[in-house]
Formats: C-alpha cells, structure tokens, sequence
C-alpha cells in the first residue's frame, strides 16, 4: 500500500528579509525545496542582477531580458563551469555543452543534426512503442509512484532508441545512472566523482565497440552517425564518442523526466485539462509548452570570461553567473499574469530550453518524449488523482521537479 | 493572402502546425517548415496569427501585398 510522502519534521524557516533571502539564495536551501517560484518572482520584481553569497558566491539573472542577453554573449558568459559550485565531471570537458567558440562551433555543428526534427520524426515509432510498453507495465495496477515507475523510463527508452544502443539495455543503463547518483552525493571530490563515472564509460565503450562491429551503414541512430562523423577531418576517438554520449545522458535523463512530472501532476490535480487533452489531443502541443512554462525547471552557470557592466552591476572575470532559464518564464514583462496556466497564449517564445548556440541540443526529442508520453497515457488512463492522503514531493536542487507523485484511477476492473 | 516562413529562423519546433494546421504543414521528412512564401485564403487570417504568433522563432511573417505589380 501507498504511504504519504514523509514531510519533513522541521521545516527551515526562510530569512526574514528580502536582502537575507538573496544573499543565502541557493538551489539546495531546505526553505526553497517546495516553492522556489514564489520567492523568486520577488527577487526577479526586486532587481534584474542581485548577488548570492552561498557556496562560494555568485550572481543571478533574474529577468528574460537578461537571460537572452547572456545566452547570445558566449563569449563573455563561457559555459566552462555549469554548476555552482563548478564540478568537473570528466578529465576532459564535456562535448558539446562545456565548450566554447570555435571549439564548440564545430562539435555543435557535427552533433546538431543527429537530433534534428526529421530524426526524431524518423524514430517516434519506436518512442512510442517504449512509451505504451512503459505504461501497460503500470496500467492494470490502479495505481504507481509516477516518478520512478514511469516517468523516469521514458527519457531512458528515448536515449536508447535514439543512440541506437537498443532497448534490452534499459535495465542496465538505469541501474548504471542510479548508482552514479548515489556515488556522487557520497563524492567528496573531484576525483571520486571521476572514479565514480567509470561503470558508465565503460558500458558507452561497449556499446559504441558493438555498434560498430554490428555496422552503421543506412543507419540514423547517433552512434552509427558518431562512427562516421569527421571533425577537423578525422575520424571521432573512442574517448570524444563515450564523452558525447555520457554528457547527453546526463543533460537528457533528470531534466526531461523532470519536464513529464510536472506536468503529469498539473495533469493530476486538474481534470478539466484531462478532459481537454482527450477531447482535443491536436492542444497537446500547446498544453506541453504552457505547462512547462509554468513550471519552471532548469537552471544552468556560466562563467564571466572578461568584465562586463550591466544595469550597473559589473561582473568581474572569473564570477559565476546562475540562469535560472525556466523562471524566465515568470517575468511578467514578457507574459501575462505568469503565474496563471493559460493554454490559449499567444506566444511561445520562451527560454525553457535556453538559447543561442547553447540552446539544448536534445529539446525535440525531449518535447516528442513528452507528447506521446501525455497521448499514450491518456489513450489508457484518461482519468486519475494524486493519491488521496499523498501529496507530490516537490524539490529545487538543479533540477526542480517532482521527487514522487502517487497516482490512482480506476482500472473499470468490473468490466 | 500571403505569408512567408523563413526557412533561416525555422527551427522544427512545428508549433505553426500544432496550433493551425489549417494554414501550416511541416515536412514529416525533415521536421521543418519548408512552405516558404505561400498564399491562403483570407477567410484563415485568424489561423494564420495564430501560428505566426505562436512561432517561437518568430519565422513567420505577413506579407503585406504590393499596391500594383510596378517595380
């Protein structure tokens, strides 16, 4: 039987001031884990750059507007460091996403297209194959902890399909992720961190080596096109593949299951936007990008490469700059009522996916994954609840999301 | 009337069809918008906003028709 998520005996107050609350701002702080946006708003209605004194010290971009400006300005705002604090997660820099200029420029070019919309397009019958596989595992049941059960499989499914490494490793690769999860919360350092990765390199390794002994002739998984790729005229190494591979796992799998909890539990706690989504599955689209607008999710950093002034503020070499791209879709200078879902707005520009020449790599796999997600679903289970006496365990931390989120519907097992 | 989707700023998002595929088609090839200047007729205007405002790249635009064939 499901149990209530345990709440937490004490909850740590918030700083009583607004000064307090954005010098100690940060993603991991006990009082922002169940409601970042709130606070945020004000912060983003307070000032457009303020400065956290937490782990280290750092500024945040709170508005739209800036966040764009840092984005198309890489090379004042370098993508060498990621996180705050800055972990190394490989020797060697991450492909593409912690390269700079002409560096990144050509890795950018040579990865961008084995993620295009006509490759995604090309394997959504397989993705959606996973996806009913996922949810007929759960749909008799009456019942699931969404997040672990079925949430997390999708993004796991997709990266197999499309890295051409074959859905039989599902098991393997999760178990491999979960582990790393738990190894680097114990890392003290860098090197444990290191250590810790080895598992997963070695089974990329295996999977590139099977690839290509299998062949990649006519084939459009991103392995095979890895296999035959060229950069500065010569073939990729065994050790640039494995890099590009473990680096859009780590990009892809939290993040998009991140983006599927959402909005599975506005999904949840409204059944008016149930019933639209099965009267009018064309809204689908729509109903993905608003929610996810509402519920913003990730944040990435930056480094400041050479001193920049902005709205008085100069950020010297060396800073680290947070920008928290989703709460760019809680500025009002730039949407209406933000904090109101609305699925009829007019425009979907948004930042929830960044943009310039860092812009995710993965974003139309990500939004497919989560289409056929809601569309197969509700093909099965169009009607469900938060588990009466749970609640969805909401948290910040790099990837706000949902932890776990108990679902219940009737199986019309009577029938 | 007429409408242009830039193919330098189409970025696959394929919100123009999801939200008027009345007025906009996709390439299920490629993923992209490839219709480029194309005529519709003005009883779709509404559609036609609606997938120009609704662009994320902001790719769409309205041509506005030229006064005479001069120039």
């Amino acid at each position: 039987m499901t149990e209530a998520p345990a709440k937490p005996d004490v909850v740590l107050e918030a700083p009583a001031t607004l000064e307090e609350r954005i010098r100690r701002w940060s993603v991991y702080q006990p009082w922002l884990q169940e409601d970042p946006v709130t606070y945020f708003r004000e912060i983003q209605e307070h000032a457009p750059i303020v400065r956290s004194d937490e782990l280290g010290g750092y500024w945040i971009l709170t508005r739209f507007e800036d966040m764009e400006w840092a984005a198309r300005a890489p090379e004042i705002f370098s993508s060498s460091a990621l996180s705050i604090p800055a972990h190394q997660m490989f020797e060697d820099k991450a492909i593409p996403i912690q390269l700079d200029g002409d560096e990144h420029r050509k890795w950018r070019q040579a990865l961008g297209d084995l993620f295009n919309p006509g490759v995604v397009n090309h394997f959504t019958p397989q993705l959606r194959e996973a996806t009913i596989d996922a949810i007929e595992v759960v749909a008799d049941q009456g019942h699931t902890e969404f997040i672990s059960e079925v949430a997390s499989r999708f993004p796991a499914e997709a990266f197999l399909i499309f890295f051409g490494i074959g859905r039989e490793y599902l098991k393997q690769i999760r178990d491999h992720k979960d582990w790393l999860l738990k190894a680097i919360r114990k890392a003290h350092n860098d090197d444990d961190i290191r250590a810790a990765n080895r598992p997963l390199m070695q089974f990329f390794s295996d999977a590139i080596d099977r690839r290509r002994a299998e062949g990649t002739e006519g084939r459009r998984d991103v392995l095979s096109r890895l296999l035959e790729a060229q950069i500065d005229g010569r073939p990729l190494t065994q050790a640039e593949m494995v890099n590009a591979a473990f680096t859009n796992m780590l990009a892809a799998f939290d993040t998009t299951t991140a983006m599927i909890s959402v909005v599975f539990t506005y999904l949840a706690e409204h059944p008016e936007v149930q019933d639209l989504v099965v009267a009018h599955p064309e809204k689908i689209p729509a109903i993905i990008e608003e929610l996810v607008r509402h519920d913003p999710i990730s944040a990435t950093a930056r480094v400041v490469a050479e001193d920049v002034e902005r709205h008085g503020v100069t950020m010297r070499k060396g800073d680290l700059v947070l920008i928290p791209w989703g709460m760019s879709g809680m500025d009002p200078r730039v949407f209406d009522n933000p904090t109101e879902v609305d699925f009829e707005r007019s425009s979907t520009r948004q930042l929830v996916f960044a943009i310039g020449p860092h812009r995710c790599i993965g974003m139309h796999v990500a939004r497919r994954v989560l289409k056929l997600a809601v569309e197969e679903w509700h093909n099965r289970i169009p009607r469900y609840v938060v588990t009466p006496g749970t609640r969805p365990l909401r948290r910040y931390t790099t990837v706000r999301g949902i932890s776990q989120l108990e679902l219940t519907w009737d199986t019309g097992s009577a029938s | 009337m007429r409408a242009r989707v830039d193919p330098e700023k189409c970025m696959g998002h394929g919100m123009c069809e999801a939200l008027a595929s009345e007025v906009y088609e996709v390439n299920e090839e490629t993923g992209y918008n490839e219709m480029g200047e194309f005529e519709t007729p003005d009883e779709r205007r509404a559609a036609v906003l609606k997938g120009m405002t609704g662009c994320p790249e902001q790719a769409i635009s309205i041509l506005v028709d030229a006064p005479s064939a001069a120039r």
